[in-house]
């Protein structure tokens, strides 16, 4: 009513309400109380991954221009993972230049889903951890999986 | 040919929707006459079209001549309570995820204020909606939330 951005848009309420009628397997997000455009995720690590048996806190927020512009999505949770960097930053096309308004919050949870099933060393954003998973994946594997005991518990 | 007068009446179609019909029939259609009113659209252009069954013909058991489907001539008629873009393939618009139907987020109400646009890859949008996107992309290539195929605004052709 008072322009674009001031209020929350049709779409994203629609989003929220099937995001907690309809969760995603593994996938919790849960809008916060204070701010309908911030959402609490936690992500069950994929079976069969390194991840397996932890559940990872992310923070998602959806900026102004949404669905214009990408939620920004943060890992909260401590993870060794070569796209994922020490501050928790994804890399990850869809978060940036192949964000499309088609695609949802519920979209972009399951790619970040999928992309701790299938880490990417090619693509990389922590040089360390992926420089590692090349040279000596079981060596990474491995870390991954103490990191996911040590920080990734309920 | 065209004296009987015209009539109005109004019913109800399968979807429930309010058709008033104008006819030549003296009293107006019977609703099983009706009936063999399958569909009506609106093209366009804003011409109406109507379709009818396409069940076979039936003949009369003892003169052998075909019944006729449909005994009135509808000549014109109105949808009143309801109405619906033509679109392409989804009724929803997949950047607002309203229904084409309703408008889009920035609008108040649906219809010719908000209308709707399709791509050259058939995908279709309010053209509120793809104009905040298209202006929003940085890259000078513009393109489809849904494909990522150039786009290209063929509803105006
Ligand atoms: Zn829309
Ligand atoms: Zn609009
Ligand atoms: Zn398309």
């Amino acid at each position: 009513m008072d322009g674009a951005g001031a209020g929350l848009s049709k779409r994203i309420i629609k989003e929220t309400q099937r995001l907690l009628q309809e969760p995603v397997v593994g996938i919790d997000a849960i809008p916060d109380e204070h701010n309908a455009r911030y959402f609490h995720v936690a992500v069950a690590g994929p079976e069969g991954s390194p991840f397996e048996g932890g559940v990872f806190k992310l923070e998602l927020f959806l900026p102004e221009e949404y669905p214009m512009s990408a939620p920004k999505v943060r890992f909260m949770t401590k993870i060794y993972h070569p796209n994922i960097d020490r501050l928790g930053r994804i890399c990850l096309d869809i978060l940036k230049d192949k964000w499309s308004p088609a695609l949802q919050i519920r979209t972009v949870l399951l790619s970040i889903q999928a992309l701790l099933s299938a880490p990417n060393p090619d693509d990389p954003l922590d040089n360390q951890v992926a420089e590692q998973w090349k040279v000596n994946e079981a060596l990474a594997v491995s870390t991954a999986r103490e990191w996911t005991k040590q920080y990734a518990k309920q | 040919m065209n004296t009987r007068q015209k009539r109005l009446c109004t019913y109800k179609d399968q979807l429930n929707k309010d058709v008033q019909v104008v006819t030549d029939a003296p009293s107006g259609p019977t609703s099983a006459e009706l009936s063999a009113v399958e569909d009506m659209d609106v093209d366009e252009e804003g011409n109406e079209k109507i379709r009818f069954n396409d069940k076979p013909d039936v003949f009369h058991p003892k003169t052998g001549k075909r019944i006729p489907k449909l005994a009135v001539k509808i000549t014109e008629w109105r949808a009143v309570a309801t109405w619906r873009w033509k679109c392409a393939e989804e009724d929803d618009c997949g950047i607002c995820r309203s229904p084409f139907s309703a408008c889009c987020n920035d609008c108040k109400f649906p219809g010719e204020e908000c209308p709707i646009v399709v791509g050259k890859c058939s995908h279709t949008f309010h053209v509120h909606c793809i104009q905040k996107w298209l202006q929003s992309q940085q890259q000078q290539r513009q393109t489809c939330p849904m494909c990522r195929q150039d786009w290209k605004d063929v509803s105006k052709a």
